[in-house]
């Protein structure tokens, strides 16, 4: 295996349970990442428009309210993203099929393998068969 | 002359004194004899004349004695002086002459004579007169002439008979019997009836001609019987000729001892107007409703039998003490009188529903009471009522019975929150109820007549045009099938709405197609709250997970902070990876239940199972629905299972395998059973550990059924029994 492409890398992860945004935070960092955290719609849309960064990682629901708009933002500028729901991922709305998805609760390798593959890093990202 | 004329009547005078004197006897047979005689001279005067001549003339003798005849009976000189002239002249006699004249007698009577006339000679041989013998045969004449008349009148009246007439004279035997008649005489009807047109029958034989007449065992008896006897007879009697029948009335009498008058008379006319009238009569008499006559104050003169009986009269003689109004209850005997009687003498006829009560049982019989006036078919004058009347209690007590029905269908149809629609063959909309008219916005009068889906159901929520044959309703009429679905049908306002509908045919005796039954509903209700339902638990979903996520990150955090044994970690978050993939199951079926084979594929997909495939397990049984919770406790507890076999047991080693596998138990529940093989030797735990009292307590306890975990040497077994109280029975 090459060297770990996720140190310094630029992460917005838009979340809106504080719990999972620490713990997320916390994780990305142990892997050394700088990360960025907006908990609503607004504040994501900010970061998403106005900072650079190398992925992003957005709860589909934020507190009642669809995160499709930073989504929209993101594609826009080219940053890869990856979706997390509660909603399962049979259910997911939208459309964005290229786009991988993430059930939560998720496990944290999980997450950092799939912002490895999102970043190009460990061969072409597989969507998760679920 | 009167030079010759002197000398000759004065020696004719001499010549008969001396004859007189000489034959004086003879003058007394002269003037007495029968036959009118005299003797007349060259200048036709009488010389002499007998009383019988005289009284013939209607004169005295001495009137005659030297005048002229031309004087005497000037009627008769115009015929006779010529003749008598031409005796004088010639010396020829003159032998039965006959004359006609008048006579001073009888004038205006024509009298016939057959005279004599003789020429006188003197001693010379020279002419000197005539002797005149007449005798008179007036009445003679007068009666041949009468014949004739007779006779004459007797021809045409025969000729102008319609009847055939003939007049048949008996042959006999030697032993004196009858055997036979010829024809004398037929008239010209009889020609034609006998089929002899202008052949002669007379002299005819009968019975050659007609041989039928011999075997005929009542014809030839009787003209045997009549001109032996007298006995005349009259006798009806059908005829076959050219091929249909005839009637015939055969009259006979006698004329005298050999001879028979026949009178034929075609009856068949009459015959066939009786046989109709009897024919009609029976026909009455049989009918199985009331026919009756009246006369027009209501006497009844005729009732059929069909009539007394449904009336409880026994005798004709009981009819004819009845009338019309009898007939009736009391209400509806007061409208004849009134009303029913004055229309059928005024308008001709009178047609109603009345109900006669038998007049025995006092039962009351709805009936259809028809009535009609009847005229004399010569004076036209009202003469008669006639009565048809039906007996209708069956189709009164179907019509109540169907009165009934409707008003049970419509009760059901009116209150009914399901609108029903009714098609006929061509799709027109025939029937709505009232839930129809609320849903559609159409009153049945609007819509009636119309093609249903041209009103209610023409275009798509986009604005398309939704052609009738693409319309399932009209797809399930053509494959003659009931056929559901949901479709929106477009409202009188121009809103879509939408339904459940159900569009079944109405099919004929034959089978044959004739109309729809639409039932529609109106779903917009049920559509908003399943989406409102779908959206509450996609939310309470997504708050489980969102909740799981936070417990997970708190463990995950705390135990970064506060270094543990590295499979505690594991340990709790596997299990609320576990929680939260059978949430997802359950999810995806709205929280009704879910598949146990979805159930077993989901809660081993850590463990190595991937698109429902795997080589380390082999998952086997029938499709069986569980409850949300027996789901979430089996997912767990297969969990369990596989955590402690892939740390100890069968997946713990390259080729040891599970087993699960699942049947339907005699009490309507599922027995499952886990089963390691291929795995290292086992060995009972010392110490229960967490997992297995999840199983064993856990799994029995949220099951309510008995969970068997055994450490048998070659691989773990699980028995788990799922009571029925834990299955759904259908996939809602």
């Amino acid at each position: 295996m090459s060297a770990d492409i996720l140190p310094g890398r630029r992460i917005l992860v838009v979340e809106d349970e504080m719990m999972v945004v620490m713990m997320i935070e916390q994780l990305l960092e142990e892997a050394g990442c700088t990360v960025t955290a907006a908990g609503r719609l607004e504040q994501a849309l900010v970061h998403a428009q106005a900072e650079r960064f190398d992925a992003a990682l957005l709860d589909v629901n934020l507190n009642g309210e669809w995160s499709y708009p930073v989504g929209d933002v993101l594609a826009a500028r080219g940053i890869p993203f990856v979706f997390a729901t509660g909603y399962g991922v049979d259910g997911l709305p939208g459309d964005y099929p290229d786009v991988p998805v993430m059930a939560k609760p998720f496990k944290d390798h999980e997450l950092l393998d799939t912002l490895r593959a999102l970043l190009g890093g460990s061969g072409a990202f597989e969507r998760d068969p679920r | 002359m009167s030079d010759q004329a002197e000398p000759s009547a004065s020696k004719l005078k001499a010549g008969l004194k001396r004859l007189s004197k000489r034959l004086g006897t003879l003058d007394q047979v002269y003037d007495s004899a029968p036959i009118g005689l005299c003797v007349l001279d060259t200048d036709l005067r009488f010389v002499r004349i007998n009383q019988r001549l005289a009284d013939i003339n209607g004169l005295p003798i001495d009137a005659h004695l030297g005048r002229l005849v031309r004087e005497v009976v000037p009627g008769l000189a115009t015929s006779s002086e010529a003749l008598l002239r031409r005796v004088l002249e010639t010396g020829q006699p003159v032998m039965g002459a006959e004359v006609s004249a008048e006579t001073p007698a009888e004038p205006g009577r024509l009298r016939h004579w057959l005279e004599n006339w003789q020429p006188l000679h003197d001693a010379n041989g020279q002419i000197i007169g005539v002797n005149v013998a007449v005798l008179d045969v007036t009445a003679q004449k007068e009666a041949e002439a009468a014949l004739r008349e007779s006779e004459a009148r007797f021809r045409a009246s025969q000729e102008l008979l319609p009847d055939g007439f003939c007049i048949l004279r008996a042959v006999r035997a030697a032993s004196g019997e009858v055997a036979d008649f010829v024809w004398e005489f037929s008239n010209r009807a009889a020609f034609q009836l006998l089929n002899a047109d202008s052949e002669d029958l007379e002299g005819k034989s009968v019975l050659e001609r007609m041989p039928a007449h011999r075997d005929n065992p009542v014809l030839f008896p009787r003209y045997a019987l009549c001109v032996q006897t007298g006995a005349g007879s009259s006798v009806e009697m059908p005829y076959e000729q050219h091929g249909e029948v005839r009637w015939y009335n055969n009259a006979i009498a006698r004329i005298d001892p050999d001879r028979i008058g026949v009178l034929f008379r075609d009856i068949t006319a009459r015959k066939t107007a009786e046989h109709e009238r009897q024919r009609l009569a029976s026909i009455v008499e049989s009918a199985s409703d009331f026919i009756g006559v009246s006369d027009l104050a209501m006497n009844v003169i005729f009732v059929n039998s069909c009539g007394m009986k449904l009336l409880g009269m026994e005798s004709a003689e009981a009819v004819r003490r009845t009338r019309i109004p009898d007939y009736f209850a009391p209400g509806d005997a007061l409208r004849i009188e009134t009303e029913v009687v004055p229309a059928v003498l005024g308008q001709g006829r009178w047609t109603g529903e009345l109900s006669f009560r038998n007049m025995k049982t006092g039962r009351l019989v709805p009936v259809i009471y028809d009535a009609f006036r009847i005229d004399d078919p010569a004076s036209g004058a009202p003469a008669n009522i006639a009565m048809l009347t039906r007996d209708i209690s069956e189709r009164k007590q179907s019509e109540d019975r169907l009165r009934d029905s409707e008003r049970r269908l419509s009760a059901v149809l009116n209150n009914t929150r399901m609108a029903v629609f009714m098609m006929n063959a061509d799709q027109h909309c025939v029937y709505m109820n009232a839930a129809a008219e609320a849903l559609s916005g159409y009153s049945l009068p609007e819509i009636q007549g119309r093609v249903l889906h041209d009103v209610i159901h023409h275009s798509y929520p986009d604005g398309r045009p939704y052609p009738l044959h693409d319309c399932p309703i009209d797809r399930g009429l053509n494959d003659q099938n009931q056929v559901q679905g949901e479709e929106n049908f477009v409202h009188k306002n121009g809103r879509f709405y939408a339904v459940a509908f159900t569009a079944s045919p109405i099919r004929d005796s034959e089978g044959g197609i004739v109309g729809t039954v639409l039932e529609v509903r109106d779903i917009r209700q049920e559509k908003e709250d399943s989406l409102r339902l779908e959206m509450m638990i996609d939310e309470l979903n997504h708050r489980v997970k969102n909740s799981l996520a936070t417990v997970q990150s708190i463990v995950w955090q705390a135990l970064r902070s506060h270094p543990v044994a590295s499979g505690v970690k594991e340990a709790i978050e596997s299990r609320v990876m576990a929680l939260s993939r059978s949430h997802d199951l359950l999810t995806r079926r709205s929280w009704s239940s879910a598949p146990l084979g979805e159930v077993v594929l989901k809660s081993l997909e850590p463990f190595g199972i991937t698109d429902s495939h795997s080589e380390r397990f082999s998952i086997e049984g029938p499709e069986v629905h569980l409850r949300p919770n027996a789901a979430l406790a089996l997912s767990l507890g297969l969990h369990e299972l596989a955590t402690n076999a892939a740390k100890y047991g069968a997946l713990a080693t390259e080729k040891g395998i599970v087993r699960v596998t699942w049947q339907p138990g005699l009490d309507g529940g599922v027995g499952l059973l886990w089963r390691e093989e291929g795995g290292p030797p086992v060995e009972p735990p010392r110490r229960r550990g967490f997992g297995s009292k999840l199983i064993e307590r856990g799994l029995a306890h949220e099951l309510n059924g008995a969970v068997r975990l055994t450490y048998a040497p070659g691989g773990v077994a699980c028995e788990i029994e799922v009571p029925p109280d834990n299955l759904r029975s259908c996939d809602r």
